[in-house]
Order: structure tokens, then C-alpha cells, then sequence
């Protein structure tokens, strides 16, 4: 999917196409991902993704412009976790023990909250990068932002991010 | 000397921090969740099931919303209809999946931009291959949201329901905290909201006796606990949110003999059903038991 096509897929979606809901679903949720992650609890993140999508499903007729699709999801991911979303059931834990997927080291958990704890002008910039593996042309285009921007927000939160870890800024 | 382009775009040298970086944050990253209750070659049976089945709808080409009765093969479903079935039926769900329902069933296509549906009696078999919470059943009293699965709901004259999970998972939502159901569990439900015990779709028949007793509100728990195999231990984990404080000690000691040692969390935690160490018994308790 390109960021020209996602008008396109946000119109068949509204038509009540499963497949292109799939493949936005698909395309953005990473990205949604470091947003719940930056902006929510880290126990929560993978519900509070769910609920964004689910939100944006049941409320994609207000979309004024297809085009402004991620900033919109994003938003609405941002607005659940300032309105206090909590994980809606102790029972998830199961599922997210299921996922067998690695835990995260002592190290891991100081680096994560580092991140949460940058200016919210890079908290999501550096999760989509250092979590989620996104580029700074993918975050662009999944931001509506223009590349440059993204290389100096990219360039300061890690240089944040240095300082806030102390580790040395070599650059 | 490192320059931002590796941050960048990923191109350039690498820069030793971020690579570390990225390392390290591996564990948070997104993934399609996998299900692995099943045993593994029965997961990929169920999958490669799932695929072929697709693949047959797809082929033959039904409409998107269609059903296939005796006397109906590919009529369209429309949303709002119901359907009521003399014999077994087989409906189309979107291209994602299917259901199959049987005789003297009654199911209605709700008008909703997913898929949903309300399921006033007789039962279902529901196979989905769509993102989570795409597809939802509606039966008295609850919802039963697919969180990516195959599995089977019936629901009696009475309002009563069994959920039966054959694949991935599913969510119960009634009144209060919703019950998560994973592959080769079930659970009862009730019109009034209230969802049972989820309890393996094997578990001897004194269990579920006892199960169903304390679900009605007229069991103990201690013929819960006489009657759980250590194959059952994840009934127990879940059980420990449903008794009063003073009944999770009881609970926790019952566990621990059937995985054979003590949980390495406190047990002052446990039983205030702290987040973390629930989730490190739980850890515990799939990991000797699915």
C-alpha cells in the first residue's frame, strides 16, 4: 500500500470491504502500535490498538478526507489513552503469555520508558523507529509529514534519548 | 563516526546505539499474535483447514453474503434478515468466512459495517479468517467477539449458551470483565450476562459437574479443586478471580501441588491478584499444562 492508494483503500473500506479494512489494518498498525505504546500503558498497548481500529471502523463516515486517514486513526488512538483506556480485562494476560513472544530484559523496560518519557513531539517518532523497525520515508508517508521533518524529530529524540539514557551524544 | 542516515532510513553505517536499541526493544514490538494452544500439528491442520475451505468459497464464487440451504444455494443475505433453518445451512460471511448453522436455528445478519450477527437459538459452527473483533455473535445476554478462531456456540430455548473454542480464541463479553476462551476450552453463558467458568473441552465429567455447580452459584470450591487435573490448572488460574480473598490461599495451594512447586512470585500478590505476578503464574501454569 502507498500513501497515494490509502484514499482509495479508506473508500472501499467504507463500503463495508473487509478486504481493504484488512489491508489498512495491515499497513498502519504498527504504527498505531508505537502511538499506544508511546501514549498508553505498555501492559495495554496491544487492546488499545484493537480499540483504535475498532473505533475508526464505527466511525469512519466522519473521516472529512481519506487522505488524512492516519493522522485521524492516530488521533483517535491518542484521544482513547488520554481518556484513561485501561486493558478491559485481567484475562489478557493469557493471551499475551501465549504469544510466546521474548520478555522484555530490565534494560529493555528502562529503554521503553525512556522513550514514553520524551516530549510527545518524538515519544511516537521513536517507537515507530526503534520499535516497530519503520523508516523515516515509511514514517513520513504513515504520518502525512513531510521526510525532512522526520530526520531532524528522528535526530533530536535520539539525541534526547542519549542524554535521558546517559549514554554519551557522539554525534 | 556514525551520521543519522542508518537512523534515518536505515541506510549508511550502522550506528552501534540504535542497533542496540532496536535489540533490545524487540519483545514490545507488534506481531500478529500466535495461538499456539493447540497442539502444533493440530494448529496447522486447522489452519490449512481454514485456508482450503476459503479457497473452495472462493472458487465457487458466492456472493459475498449468501446462504446454502436445501432449498437456497447462494442466496444473498441480506442485512437485517433472519434466517431460520429446517436443515443445515451454510452461509457465506464476507469471503473472511463461514458459518454453518444447525437445524431449528435462528440467526439474524445485523446492519453493522463488520460482521454481525444475533444468534436467538440453536447452534453455530463459526470459522473466521479476519482481523480480531471482526466478527462478532450476538446470544442472550452476551457477545461473542473472534479474536481470529473457529468455534461453536449453542443456545438453548432458555437463553442458555456453550461456547466451544476449536482454534485461536474468542472474547465473552457480558456483564463485567470479559472471559477469554482459548482453543480447546468452553464456557457456559447465561441471559442475564453472566459467563461460566471456562473449563478444557476435555475435562472429565466431575469437573464439569462441579464447574456448572459453582457457575449456578450452588458449588464449593472445594469440589473445583478435587476435581481439577493438572491439566486443568488454567481453569484454576481463572478461577482465582472469581473467589473471595480468603478462598485464593485454598486456590493457590491446590495449583501448586498440581504443578508440583510453588509459584516464584509472593504469595501476598497473588492473592490481591496483582497484574505481574498473575501473569508470572499464568506463565507457569501454560507452560506445564498446553
Amino acid at each position: 500500500m502507498t500513501s497515494s492508494s490509502i484514499p482509495r483503500w479508506v473508500a472501499l473500506a467504507r463500503t463495508g470491504d473487509p478486504s481493504a479494512w484488512t489491508r489498512l489494518h495491515e499497513h498502519f498498525r504498527p504504527a498505531v502500535h508505537s502511538v499506544a505504546l508511546a501514549r498508553g500503558s505498555v501492559e495495554s498497548a496491544e487492546d488499545l490498538v484493537q480499540e483504535s481500529f475498532t473505533r475508526a471502523l464505527e466511525r469512519l463516515d466522519e473521516l472529512r478526507s481519506d487522505e488524512a486517514f492516519g493522522p485521524w486513526l492516530f488521533q483517535i488512538t491518542r484521544n482513547l489513552a488520554a481518556s484513561g483506556h485501561r486493558r478491559r480485562s485481567r484475562f489478557t494476560v493469557l493471551t499475551d503469555v501465549l504469544s510466546f513472544r521474548p520478555r522484555p530484559t530490565a534494560e529493555a523496560k528502562q529503554a521503553i520508558e525512556a522513550i514514553r518519557a520524551l516530549p510527545d513531539a518524538y515519544s511516537e517518532l521513536m517507537a515507530m523507529r526503534l520499535i516497530e523497525g519503520l523508516t523515516g520515508p515509511e514514517i513520513a508517508a504513515l504520518t502525512d509529514r513531510s521526510p525532512g521533518s522526520i530526520r531532524v524529530s528522528l535526530h533530536r529524540g535520539m539525541k534526547l534519548l542519549r542524554e535521558r539514557m546517559g549514554v554519551h551524544d557522539a554525534h | 563516526m556514525p551520521t543519522d542516515d542508518y537512523l534515518f532510513d536505515g541506510s549508511g553505517p550502522p550506528d552501534p546505539e540504535v542497533e542496540h536499541l532496536e535489540a533490545l526493544l524487540e519483545p514490545y514490538r507488534s506481531r500478529p499474535r500466535q495461538r499456539l494452544a493447540l497442539p502444533m500439528g493440530l494448529a496447522m491442520a486447522a489452519v490449512a483447514l481454514l485456508i482450503l475451505g476459503g479457497l473452495w468459497w472462493t472458487q465457487r464464487g458466492p456472493a459475498p453474503w449468501s446462504v446454502q440451504t436445501a432449498s437456497c444455494d447462494g442466496c444473498v443475505w441480506e442485512a437485517g434478515d433472519w434466517l431460520d433453518t429446517e436443515r443445515e445451512a451454510t452461509a457465506q460471511i464476507a469471503r473472511r468466512g463461514w458459518l454453518e448453522a444447525s437445524p431449528d436455528t435462528r440467526i439474524r445478519r445485523d446492519d453493522s459495517p463488520v460482521a454481525h450477527f444475533t444468534l436467538e437459538r440453536g447452534g453455530l459452527d463459526v470459522f473466521v479468517v479476519a482481523p480480531p473483533r471482526w466478527l462478532t455473535v450476538s446470544i442472550p445476554g452476551v457477545d461473542v467477539v473472534d479474536l481470529g478462531c473457529a468455534y461453536s456456540l449453542t443456545v438453548a430455548e432458555d437463553g442458555t449458551g456453550i461456547v466451544a473454542v476449536s482454534a485461536g480464541s474468542v472474547r465473552l463479553e457480558g456483564k463485567g470483565d470479559p472471559t477469554y476462551l482459548h482453543a480447546g476450552t468452553m464456557a457456559a453463558t447465561w441471559p442475564e450476562g453472566r459467563t461460566g467458568l471456562p473449563i478444557r473441552r476435555d475435562a472429565p465429567d466431575t469437573l464439569v459437574q462441579a464447574a456448572d455447580a459453582f457457575d449456578r452459584g450452588s458449588g464449593e470450591v472445594e469440589a473445583l479443586l478435587a476435581e481439577a487435573r493438572t491439566a486443568d490448572a488454567v481453569t484454576l488460574w481463572q478461577l482465582l478471580f472469581r473467589v473471595s480473598m480468603g478462598q485464593r490461599a485454598q486456590v493457590l495451594d491446590r495449583l501448586e501441588e498440581l504443578l508440583g512447586e510453588a509459584f516464584p512470585v509472593d504469595r501476598g500478590r497473588l492473592i490481591r491478584l496483582d497484574p505481574e505476578a498473575m501473569e508470572t503464574a499464568l506463565a507457569r501454569v501454560v507452560g506445564q499444562t498446553l
